[in-house]
């Protein structure tokens, strides 16, 4: 279930960028956090803007020389002076950049997932509009702080359920000018999963009160009684512990350790109609049980989840979801 | 480095650890917890003494308390109280559940139904009560130790993550060692030594603490030290969500009550160090499903990662 | 306010700026149109106004507009080429171009027209004084720049202006080695047009009292600075306009004939100085008399030795004059040019006529003619005087009969005419006399209310010899100038630039204007040249400009990388945090160092347990470090007792 990148539309410059790309993979190789963007893996090129900027300047320039006009030669030399600084701020603004951390949660398809990147910055002024994409999101600027660590956040809206591999990161900045952009690849493997869409209006399958196998987690019978609470009001005289009464320790009452929790298990195979559609009800329906808090187990290809409740329950039954067909286990 | 009063807590502690055998650091955060005037939730297998443990705190701190086991059935009016009709006055007439007490020990708090917790957790995060249109005030102090069994799934609703903050600590409990096993083996149950002990400390005697703990100082090197902890969860990829600014007040308040306990009257490194994880881990949701699964190796991650100042 | 705006109101205010500075290239008509189009933009963009709707027809407007505007400036300038067509073409470009602008990009380009405003502005004028200005608005428009570049309110506009601030001044350096190495053209490729302006200054028409209508402008008409001393001052005639053709009343210059006069002969040593010429909008330039050649190219130097140049002059222009103070003339003037400079049209003047014929035939000579006409002026007591009242038709008799009364432009003609009715050639020059020596630049400002007129007449075996009929009659004005003879002719200006110490002041100011005008804004490929010649470059060439070039770009290039290199932050501790570490150092030695999370009470016990002999001193530093650090106060006596400790652990 590898989705191919999004494809770029065939221009020359797509065409350009892709080479670039993996010119800079040949060279680099692939990477290990934590990645520190040195001198020699920062590219830095003009902008759209730096290049009017430039022209500009040629046009100054030739209209100082031709008018012999000192005063727009000085001008000229001052922003020419001025765009060169802008670029090594700019690739100052990236140099020694380290990328700490990478993390990837997982959605709905339809949704974003999001790509969780920490940024540190050794050096004491701070690092600002740095923005981090990948192939499958857009640009989304983060200052770093001096000396301190910030952490961007990049939206990947999920199309297909299943997996999404991403194996680079593009860390840029046009910081301050915007005349010149500096760029970083950090080639690391990330992986998320796109879990089916919670979509369908069947009903979830009736509750069961403890399954068959499921009762191998359950610690107590319910014909003994674990503990003893204080009488109130309404008590069944039957469940009241006469003997602690006897022995003088009060009116206790008796509590039974009762599984009685209601509970679904959500069978695949008893799901109607396409692969999709019923991955998107069994989603659908854990959804719902998560939302009210009901424990429920999952039954899917050859894997079997007992029922339980929480997010991490609910995240292993999505997982389950999204990998189904997929040969590969999660890591 | 000591209190200038003669400190009331030590008698305490040794009182709990004749109760409670090896298992001083538990029993410190406990009483931490309470000081700081804090909630705790202490998340074990059964059978390793967390209901002794609370029974011990309600006996050595001179409290009235309640045990509550929480049932699938239970409902929050069993919990808080029910307005009953008194035939012979002709009018409703509120009486109180068993939450109308000093310490309330929940045990297995992940059985009862998410309606019947949140009345629970409300309660706590209130420290009063609202029935129909009149509020009632918890008493002073009042304090909820929760249990809850983090391996049984079947049947039991876990304490939704949002509200696992209301606690400031969790903690649990774990076997003891063999020395103790054997001696715990051979003098059988020490609920029994309960009856015979003094009350070490009183409510007020309690309150007192708490106040201590208040003034306890909070030098700025420490505070930064607490921010850029805090600052640290929420830099991290294996965090979803870092701890919030409240997480931090908790932090510190446990910081405090901790360098009491130690009879410090200012707090160290040393002392957030050791409340961090009982107050941080249980309010980090972790990324990538990672979810309970070592939080000592995460929380001692997270130190590591932050200098103390100097 | 909305959140985007600041990028549209830096790039509008950008704008603004840069329209002002072309406030006199553009007719009044655009600014106002521009000023207009950017607070109507910074009002929308910052929500006193609501945006315009969407919709076809506003293309369809914007286009309609686009098409008007080129045509009301075909319109005023019946062209859309020069300078002052062009530029209020990109007042108007610009302005429209804000109506529409919307995206980041926009803001952008708003800011790329004003900095072609800022080079119409700069082609116009490179005065000092504007200067500060050009440099105001080149820094709003790299802080504009840094603003765009973020979205939304990202960066401060504090920052952005500390930002592009920094910039600049890092750049200054290489700005100047640039402005001084970077190899010059010599030659237009294109000729800017100019639009017309009012002339200032002596025209070639001169009527009784046209020189004293100069009087009163203080404005400097041309700087001269000498090679070595100065002349003396009695010598400082700047010849202008030879003024050859007289009817009665007005003298002018006729350009119909030309004749070849007698060679000159060159006596004594040459004056050099170099003139920099205010724009005057006439094609006259000046030069002290008797200029030898013509000092530049395009400027003719014509029969009668007056200067003039192809064009009129409406830059500041300089140029390098060599001029005799003597010269003689053995030679015979032809029969034209005697003709030519004899001749009066009309019969006016009888009085005056009656008495060139009477003295002129009491005279042997032409010399004595001369010298007997001036000896008459003397004797009348004419008097000098700024206001001599009206002139009848017969404007000599009137000045030498009735009112006896004038300034110089009469004396002058009367003298002229007096010689020209003797049947002696002679006509009148304007020019300016004397001037103002500015101490701190050590040149001399020549203004306008310098502006005199004097005669010449040709004796045979001299030639052309310059007579002052002024000098006879106040002779004093030779040695001052106008405003030391007669106060009550000051404007208002320059009597307040001529009290003391303001005029010290204005001499220094003028002197830097006067540097900068031949150091900054007339440096050329031969200045260039002999700058590098001043570096003890013997035969400079364009090789040598390219190799200091690299070599001062390089220089600059590893100045900013060290400059601009990030250092990685270090705070420096405080004695406490000082006397800690350094007991943690020491105790390095004994036990594996202090891990940067450890705390001071875990690391004591850690290496109590190491080294129990160590035990009690390490603990009692821990302990004393503690308190001070986290404890509620910390006293110096305390901090002295942690360090004295921290010392004996060494022990």
């Amino acid at each position: 279930m590898i989705r191919e990148r999004r494809q770029s539309k065939g221009t020359w410059r797509a065409q350009l960028r892709d080479r670039v790309r993996s010119w800079a993979r040949r060279r680099q190789g692939e990477d290990s956090l934590p990645v520190t963007l040195a001198t020699r893996r920062v590219y830095i090129l003009p902008t759209r803007a730096g290049f009017a900027f430039a022209a500009l300047l040629l046009l100054m320039l030739l209209a100082g020389l031709n008018y012999a006009n000192s005063i727009a030669l000085i001008v000229t030399f001052l922003l020419a002076g001025f765009a060169l600084i802008a670029m090594h701020l700019t690739h100052r603004n990236l140099v020694g950049l380290a990328l700490r951390g990478v993390a990837t949660t997982d959605a709905f398809v339809g949704e974003h997932g999001r790509l969780l990147l920490t940024l540190d910055n050794t050096a004491d002024t701070p690092r600002i509009g740095i923005e981090c994409e990948t192939d499958e999101t857009e640009r989304s600027p983060v200052d770093v702080p001096a000396t301190g660590s910030a952490r961007a956040e990049l939206g990947i809206s999920l199309a297909r359920r299943g997996r999404l591999r991403l194996d680079r990161i593009r860390i840029s900045t046009s910081f301050p000018f915007g005349l010149f952009r500096a760029w970083s690849y950090a080639h690391l493997p990330m992986e998320l999963l796109a879990w089916p869409a919670p979509r369908g209006r069947r009903d979830p399958p009736a509750e069961s009160t403890s399954g068959g196998q499921a009762t191998a987690v359950h610690r107590a019978g319910d014909e003994q009684w674990s503990s003893l609470r204080a009488f109130r009001s309404g008590d069944s005289p039957r469940q009241v512990a006469w003997a602690a009464y006897a022995r003088g320790r009060g009116l206790l009452v008796k509590v039974y350790e009762s599984p009685a929790a209601h509970h679904r298990t959500f069978d695949f195979d008893r799901v109607p109609g396409e692969v999709e559609q019923r991955l998107e009800q069994m989603s659908a329906w854990i959804v719902d049980a998560h939302a009210r808090g009901e424990s429920y187990g999952l039954r899917i290809g050859g894997e079997a989840l007992p029922p339980s409740s929480g997010s991490e329950h609910r995240e292993r039954c999505l997982d389950a979801l999204a990998l189904y067909g997929d040969p590969e286990p999660r890591p | 480095m000591t209190a200038s009063t003669p400190n009331p807590t030590i008698g305490a502690l040794a009182d709990l650890d004749r109760v409670i055998l090896g298992k001083p650091q538990a029993v410190r955060l406990a009483l931490a917890c309470l000081i700081a005037r804090g909630h705790l939730l202490i998340e074990d297998v059964p059978g390793v003494g967390k209901t002794t443990l609370a029974h011990a705190l309600a006996h050595v701190l001179g409290l009235a308390w309640q045990r509550v086991q929480f049932t699938s059935d239970l409902l929050p009016a069993d919990i808080i109280g029910v307005s009953v009709f008194d035939a012979s006055r002709g009018e409703f007439s509120f009486r109180k559940g068993p939450i109308f007490t000093q310490l309330l020990l929940a045990d297995e708090v992940n059985r009862a139904s998410p309606k019947t917790q949140s009345a629970l957790l409300e309660a706590m995060e209130e420290r009063q009560v609202s029935v129909d249109v009149t509020t009632y005030r918890l008493p002073d102090p009042f304090f909820v130790v929760a249990t809850q069994n983090p391996f049984e799934q079947l049947g039991t609703f876990r304490l939704p993550e949002s509200q696992l903050d209301r606690f400031l600590m969790r903690i649990s409990l774990g076997y003891p060692d063999a020395q103790h096993e054997r001696a715990l083996l051979a003098e059988g149950d020490r609920r029994d030594l309960l009856p015979v002990m003094k009350p070490a400390l009183s409510p007020e005697g309690v309150r007192d603490l708490q106040a201590a703990a208040q003034r306890v100082h909070v030098a700025p090197a420490l505070l930064e030290y607490v921010q850029a902890l805090v600052a640290s969860t929420r830099q991290r990829t294996d965090v979803l969500l870092g701890l919030s600014p409240r997480a931090g007040q908790g932090l510190v308040r446990a910081a405090r009550a901790w360098a009491l306990l130690a009879g410090r009257d200012l707090v160290l490194p040393e002392d957030v160090q050791a409340v961090f994880g009982p107050v941080a881990s249980h309010r980090l949701e972790r990324t990538g499903g990672a979810g309970g699964a070592d939080h000592a190796a995460f929380v001692s991650g997270i130190l590591r990662g932050v200098p103390v100042p100097v | 306010m909305i959140a985007a705006a600041r990028p549209h109101v830096a790039a509008t205010l950008v704008f603004a700026a840069s329209v002002l500075l072309v406030l006199f290239e553009a007719p009044l008509w655009c600014t106002a149109v521009a000023l207009g189009c950017a607070a109507w933009r910074i009002a929308v963009s910052v929500g006193w106004l609501n945006p315009p709707r969407a919709g076809s027809w506003r293309r369809l407007v914007f286009v309609t507009l686009t098409v008007a505007c080129v045509l009301a400036v075909l319109a005023n300038f019946r062209t859309l080429n020069g300078l002052s067509a062009g530029t209020a073409l990109l007042v108007l470009m610009g302005a429209l171009k804000l109506l529409e602008s919307r995206s980041r990009r926009d803001d952008g380009i708003v800011i790329g027209v004003a900095l072609f405003m800022l080079l119409a502005a700069v082609l116009g004028d490179q005065s000092l004084l504007r200067v500060p200005l050009y440099l105001l608005t080149v820094w709003g428009a790299c802080a504009a720049i840094a603003i765009i570049a973020h979205p939304g309110d990202a960066l401060p506009t504090r920052a952005a202006l500390r930002l592009s601030a920094r910039a600049l001044a890092m750049a200054a350096p290489l700005a100047a080695a640039c402005f001084l190495l970077f190899p010059r053209v010599s030659g237009q490729f294109w000729a800017l047009q100019r639009g017309q302006q009012a002339t200032t200054g002596l025209s070639d028409v001169m009527a009784p009292g046209a020189i004293g209508e100069l009087a009163s402008e203080y404005d400097p008409a041309f700087r001269v600075r000498f090679e070595g001393s100065p002349p003396p001052r009695e010598t400082l005639y700047f010849r202008g306009v030879v003024l050859n053709s007289f009817d009665g009343f007005t003298w002018r210059r006729a350009r119909s004939h030309t004749w070849n006069p007698p060679p000159l002969e060159m006596l004594g040593a040459p004056v050099r100085y170099r003139v920099t010429l205010e724009p005057s909008y006439r094609p006259w330039l000046f030069a002290l008399d008797t200029v030898a050649r013509s000092p530049r190219r395009n400027v003719f130097l014509a029969h009668d030795r007056q200067l003039t140049a192809m064009d009129d002059i409406d830059t500041v222009t300089s140029y390098d004059a060599e001029s005799y103070l003597r010269t003689r003339s053995t030679g015979k003037l032809s029969v034209a040019g005697h003709r030519y400079e004899t001749r009066i049209e009309g019969e006016g003047n009888p009085r005056t006529r009656a008495l060139a014929l009477s003295l002129r035939a009491q005279s042997g000579s032409d010399a004595e003619y001369a010298q007997r006409v001036l000896q008459w002026f003397q004797e009348q007591r004419l008097e000098y005087t700024l206001d001599p009242g009206p002139t009848s038709v017969d404007s000599v008799d009137s000045t030498l009969f009735d009112s006896k009364r004038g300034f110089c432009a009469h004396f002058a003609s009367a003298y002229a005419t007096l010689m020209r009715m003797a049947d002696v050639p002679a006509h009148v020059v304007t020019g300016y006399l004397g001037g103002e020596w500015n101490p701190a630049g050590g040149y001399l400002i020549v203004r306008q209310s310098d502006a005199h007129a004097w005669t010449e007449v040709w004796l045979d075996g001299h030639g052309w010899t310059r007579i002052d009929p002024t000098s006879v009659v106040e002779p004093e004005r030779l040695q001052r100038g106008l405003y030391d003879l007669m106060p009550q002719s000051m404007g208002a200006t320059a009597q307040v630039l001529r009290s003391a110490w303001i005029s010290r002041i204005a001499h220094v100011w003028d002197s830097a204007n006067q540097w900068w005008q031949e150091r900054v804004v007339e440096f050329n490929a031969r200045a260039q040249l002999s700058f590098l010649r001043n570096l003890g470059i013997d035969s400079p060439g364009w090789q040598h400009l390219g190799w200091g070039f690299a070599i001062a770009l390089l220089t600059w290039i590893g100045w900013v990388s060290l400059t601009l290199r990030r250092s990685v932050a270090r705070q420096r501790p405080d004695r406490i945090a000082r006397a800690w570490l350094a007991a943690t150092r020491k105790l390095a030695r004994v036990a594996p160092a202090r891990a940067a999370d450890e705390g001071p009470i875990a690391f004591a016990r850690r290496i109590g347990a190491a080294r129990p002999d160590l035990a009690p001193a390490v603990s009692d530093v821990a302990e004393r470090y503690v308190r001070l650090r986290f404890g509620p106060s910390s006293s110096a006596p305390e901090v002295l007792e942690l360090e004295r400790a921290v010392r004996r652990l060494a022990a």
